[in-house]
């Protein structure tokens, strides 16, 4: 369902593996949960193999004093440091991690994997952490970045932040956070002008933010998603066209219509009759297709109430092409959500034909229960619809 | 029902087959690809701690450090 999620995490795989340019171009294929899986085992796998030699080094590490075995790290290079650190006490590796010089700290991290680590993390005095990530900042490793944030602390998240006055390097970070929860609590640890900062980079053409800023929106929970999406929507509606376009263009409907849904109530009524949505005749059929993919219509339907005249019509000439398997679950939304008045209201604009079939449908759930069915009867009667009403076979007043 | 190759890879990465089960979405040769990237980012990595323990120990010290451990990475 996710895609810039899944591109996120293959990005992380791809590390793992060590893949080079297009190389295992099927993995792209795969969703964001399987590849989290397999990176997760391999990972795993690959610092699993030569644990003895790893474990007997760790051993020798510890024995000798601490500038000894910083003075060693820096002899055997990042990879085997990483390795010899994950088989050491927490404790210790902390005593020789602030020994260490800050740009192999950055590269030690680079193969580290944090989730055999997380003590160790946690016991890293707060000035390194910062150091190790301004270093990584310089030298724009925002995925191994974000693969840490899960284990810092929140005194160490905020001690970073302070130190980050570039919102745009928090964007980068954000895509790689693993825990989505995380992110949600880090965003929150943002002072909201500083939130706010990070939502005008989307103005910022030349900084091609777009996708950091959408992966954020995507993911934060339902009021931050307001919060977010309402900063975004207060922008001109050349932005906003921007936004739209992206999203149209990387089919990313099913992770925008959930912040849509969360907007307040102006602001969704300025982005749903964006003029770009109807200038581009590809985007409603592909916002209804997400609908029907992901089991959206009960967010997606109440928006049309919010239509503009020529939008309705638009909403409506997409819907006239759904299948008979989607108008059941338009249906079944319908029910469920007691969605009957935009249903009515979208009906009434579609070809007879398709009135039919969708009133026939309708009534089949409206069915179980005589006063609703009497109900959306005389709704569709009021909505002009007596003769796609008689044509389904249906009796009226 | 598991391929072989999804089942090889699992095994590989000692992880019962079901908890990669979206692995039974990949071809055969597909899989076989997979196998054989994780069989060279180990071999890549093999090479680079064995290269820097060459780097960093005189081969006496080596021996002393790993003893009979160092042929794993030969």
């Amino acid at each position: 369902m996710n895609g810039l999620a899944q591109r996120s995490e293959l990005l992380k795989l791809r590390q793992v593996l060590s893949l080079q340019g297009q190389a295992l171009p099927f993995l792209e294929t795969m969703p964001e949960a399987e590849l989290r899986r397999l990176r997760a085992a391999a990972s795993e796998w690959l610092f699993t193999q030569h644990q003895l030699i790893f474990r007997r080094l760790a051993r020798l590490a510890a024995w000798l004093p601490v500038w000894a075995a910083a003075l060693l790290c820096k002899r055997v290079g990042p990879l085997l440091s990483a390795r010899i650190v994950g088989e050491m006490p927490a404790r210790r590796a902390a005593q020789i991690a602030v020994r260490v010089p800050v740009a192999e700290l950055a590269s030690i991290c680079q193969h580290l994997d944090p989730r055999r680590a997380r003590d160790l993390i946690q016991l890293v005095p707060h000035p390194v952490v910062v150091a190790v990530a301004l270093e990584m900042m310089r030298q724009q490793d925002y995925l191994t970045m974000g693969r840490f944030v899960d284990f810092l602390s929140d005194e160490a998240i905020r001690a970073v932040l302070e130190a980050t006055p570039d919102e745009a390097v928090l964007l980068r970070v954000a895509l790689f956070i693993d825990s989505k929860n995380r992110l949600d609590h880090v965003v929150r640890l943002l002072p909201p002008e500083r939130r706010r900062r990070a939502m005008l980079l989307a103005l910022d053409q030349s900084r091609d933010l777009l996708n950091e800023i959408l992966s954020l929106v995507f993911h934060v929970n339902h009021a931050l998603k307001r919060e977010l999406g309402d900063l975004a929507a207060e922008q001109d509606e050349q932005v906003l066209a921007r936004i739209i376009e992206r999203v149209q263009e990387q089919d990313l409907w099913a992770e925008m219509l959930p912040v849509v849904a969360s907007l307040s109530d102006a602001a969704q009524r300025k982005v749903v009759n964006l003029k770009m949505l109807r200038d581009n005749p590809e985007v409603m059929p592909s916002i209804l297709r997400a609908a029907d993919q992901h089991e959206l219509w009960r967010i997606t339907l109440p928006l049309a109430e919010l239509l503009d005249e020529p939008m309705r019509e638009e909403f409506a000439r997409a819907g006239a092409q759904l299948s008979t398997e989607a108008i059941q679950r338009v249906a079944l939304a319908v029910l469920i959500g007691e969605l009957w008045e935009p249903m009515m209201d979208l009906l009434r604009r579609m070809p007879e034909a398709k009135q039919v079939e969708f009133i026939t449908v309708l009534k089949s759930f409206a069915s179980v229960d005589p006063l609703l069915e009497q109900r959306v009867v005389r709704l569709a009667e009021q909505r002009g619809l007596g003769q796609a009403l008689h044509l389904a076979g249906i009796s009226t007043s | 029902m598991m391929s072989q190759e999804v089942e090889q890879v699992a095994e590989k990465l000692r992880r019962p087959a079901h908890a990669l089960a979206g692995l039974r979405a990949l071809t055969p040769e597909q899989c076989r690809q997979l196998d054989q990237a994780l069989d060279q980012v180990c071999a890549q990595h093999r090479h680079a701690i064995s290269d820097s323990l060459r780097r960093a120990f005189p081969r006496v010290l080596r021996r002393w450090l790993l003893g009979e451990l160092e042929r794993e990475l030969t």
